[in-house]
């Protein structure tokens, strides 16, 4: 765990807590996610894992605890000051640009970082480098003959799959995906596992997975959370043999097969994504789970 | 396939009695081929021609196209934050009144006519620049009562501020600005200038929203969350296309007192503020072209109907209902779907073509 003192870890959470109004979602967490490292994040539902991502992407601020961005402090950075740092997000619910086509919407990704993003005189299209850059990441991933749809017109697997491209395209240091496979057909999971283990060795990748056969190909390590705490961080092989953990998720029935953390909530193909803030899912768990795709995202709704 | 091939040709050109079907569906083609390379500028060419005519009278008509020229600039700038950023504004009437009163009121203060022109928009861009702080911390309906509130304050000052406004009555102007032989009190001159500047807010209106700014404003619409994790800061977006239309809606100000000689807190009145929003959504919001359509129907409808009918309200009403239900994009909305069947019209020759010369 511990980086060598020239590199500093490339995401560090230090005792971080967020609360709604007296529910705690996020309590106390600390992690340390190593430059290139591939970390997975797991939990049953109401566990906080979607609020601790906003936490670390800052679409909400902690109650108390710092973030920091390869060494540096960035708890009191906006959103898209830590994305111009290099950190990148994907969201559970999608947000996409429905109202714009595929080529808009990575052609817009992809001025996010640059000063043309601004530029009032030129038209977007004429900037052919980012057109063909659009064209090239949507061919990566299989959009290549939907550039000109409407974002809309998108099946349920192409939207994750724009979902995920959209923060590609920001080439970003640090990507934090939430459950990129969710609501998927075995194959597309497929897809989208070949696409995160082709990506760049020297990006960081923090991911929230309830599919274990998606996490085990991707991820080296992972941290499980509970009703917002931390229960157990370490290689991936360590989790899944991890006595509480196991208790977690099978109430102590004691089953050995380590897969049998896929079966918490995995959605049939097809379906839209589960929320966070959704049912209890299991009779182990407490009935009153933290709320949370909590209140301070208005209108934020599926 | 052939079947609706032959229709399709039929409806547009129909062959003559010894025209062989063949050669008047090329015929068709050609001619809907040319239609798409040509349209937009040979409208382009007749509006302008047709415009030049009205305006060069002195009469009625010249005077209600000005003002649909005025009311399109307002349009267009409400449409740019509304239909693009989604900040549909009930004030914008109100920063009208702000660049016609900056200019009344400069000029009652002994500026030249030209300072009286900067200050005029100085005034507007001032407060824009202010009040935008303010209104763009608010979306969706926030935005549209803020909003409404700035305009009923701008509406309230001129109505009782009677100091520096005059109050119900107005303030006339009486001297326009001029520059040698280009002289604005000239009234063919006056008015080929609001031609020229409603030609050059629509372009740079159009080129912005072609723009990556353009884009991103449809990006805080659509997504505003997701925006600002691509490294967006999407109140500045916010904040700057509110300042545009806030400033275009001054220079509409501008040359609605040049136009009417008068500026009263009428103007300014929540009603005004109703009229652009109608004639935005009437227009198609979203499009730019569309809300200058809609100024047009609707100032034709205030000024030239109520001539006859003294219920043209229930009119515009019922023409705004039947629009809304059958073309949600508005009458711009109607001329694109024109458009795409053409475009589909010509696809479908074209493989009637292309089947015909294999076989």
């Amino acid at each position: 765990m511990t980086a060598p003192a020239t590199e500093p870890p490339a995401l560090v959470a230090d005792h971080l807590s967020r609360r709604f109004r007296g529910l705690t979602a996020v309590a106390d967490v600390s992690l340390q996610v190593a430059p290139g490292a591939r970390f997975g994040i797991i939990g049953p539902n109401g566990a906080g894992k979607t609020t601790l991502f906003n936490l670390l992407s800052g679409e909400l601020r902690p109650t108390t605890g710092s973030v920091a961005l390869f060494g540096r402090d960035i708890t009191a950075l906006p959103t898209y000051r830590r994305a111009a740092l290099g950190l990148g997000r994907t969201f559970q619910i999608t947000r996409i640009f429905s109202d714009l086509t595929v080529l808009e919407n990575l052609t817009l990704a992809l001025h996010g970082l640059s000063r043309t993003k601004l530029s009032l005189l030129r038209p977007w299209r004429s900037y052919r480098g980012m057109t063909a850059e659009a064209a090239t990441l949507a061919a990566s991933f299989g959009l290549a003959q939907r550039l000109a749809a409407p974002a809309s017109d998108l099946s349920h697997g192409e939207v994750r799959e724009l979902e995920v491209l959209l923060a590609l395209a920001l080439k970003p240091k640090v990507l934090l995906l939430d459950e990129p496979a969710a609501g998927l057909s075995p194959a597309e999971r497929v897809d989208i596992q070949a696409l995160l283990t082709s990506l760049p060795a020297e990006l960081t990748l923090v991911m929230i997975e309830h599919d274990i056969d998606v996490l085990r190909g991707v991820v080296d390590s992972a941290a499980v959370l509970h009703l917002g705490s931390l229960v157990v961080q370490g290689p991936m092989r360590d989790i899944q043999n991890d006595e509480r953990v196991r208790e977690l998720y099978l109430g102590g029935a004691g089953a050995r097969t380590p897969g049998i953390l896929a079966l918490e909530d995995s959605p049939p193909p097809g379906t839209s994504p589960p929320e966070e803030a959704g049912p209890p899912p299991e009779a182990g768990t407490p009935a009153d789970p933290p709320p949370e795709a909590g209140p301070p995202e208005g209108g934020g709704g599926p | 396939m052939t079947a609706d091939e032959k229709a399709g040709a039929v409806a547009v050109s129909p062959p003559g009695p010894g025209l062989p079907a063949g050669r008047g569906a090329r015929l068709a083609l050609t001619a809907l081929r040319g239609s798409r390379r040509f349209t937009a500028p040979v409208a382009a060419v007749a509006v302008g021609v047709v415009l030049v005519l009205l305006l060069q009278g002195n009469g009625f008509t010249s005077t209600l196209v000005v003002d649909m020229l005025v009311y399109a600039i307002a349009a267009m700038s409400l449409d740019f934050l509304g239909g693009y950023a989604g900040l549909i504004s009930l004030g914008q009437a109100g920063f009208l009144g702000v660049g016609a009163y900056g200019v009344a009121i400069a000029e009652v203060h002994f500026f030249s006519p030209w300072a009286a022109v900067g200050i005029g928009l100085g005034a507007v861009l001032a407060l824009g620049l202010a009040l935008g702080i303010v209104a763009v911390r608010t979306k969706g309906v926030s935005f549209v009562i803020i909003t409404l509130a700035i305009g009923q304050v701008l509406w309230g000052l001129a109505f009782q501020w009677v100091g520096l406004s005059e109050g119900d009555n107005g303030i006339p102007l009486t001297i326009l600005p001029a520059l040698g032989p280009f002289d604005l009190n000239d009234p063919l001159t006056l008015r080929m200038t609001v031609l020229v500047v409603f030609a050059v807010v629509a372009l740079l209106l159009v080129t912005f929203v072609h723009s990556p700014f353009g884009l991103s404003l449809r990006g805080v619409r659509s997504n505003e969350t997701r925006l600002a994790a691509l490294g967006y800061r999407t109140g500045l977006h916010r904040y700057l296309a509110w300042v545009i239309a806030v400033f275009f809606a001054g220079v509409a100000g501008v040359l609605y007192i040049f136009v009417n000689q008068l500026i009263s807190p009428a103007a300014m009145a929540f009603s005004q503020d109703g009229l652009l929003v109608i004639m935005v959504v009437l227009g198609g919001l979203g499009s730019i072209w569309g809300p200058a359509l809609g100024a047009v129907v609707i100032v034709l409808f205030q000024q030239e109907l109520s001539i006859y009918l003294s219920r043209w309200q229930t009119l515009m009403g019922l023409t705004m209902i039947a629009v809304v239900l059958f073309s949600p994009g508005g009458l711009w909305g109607l001329v694109r779907a024109a458009g795409r069947r053409r475009d589909a019209l010509i696809a479908r020759l074209e493989a009637g073509q292309a089947r015909r010369g294999a076989s």
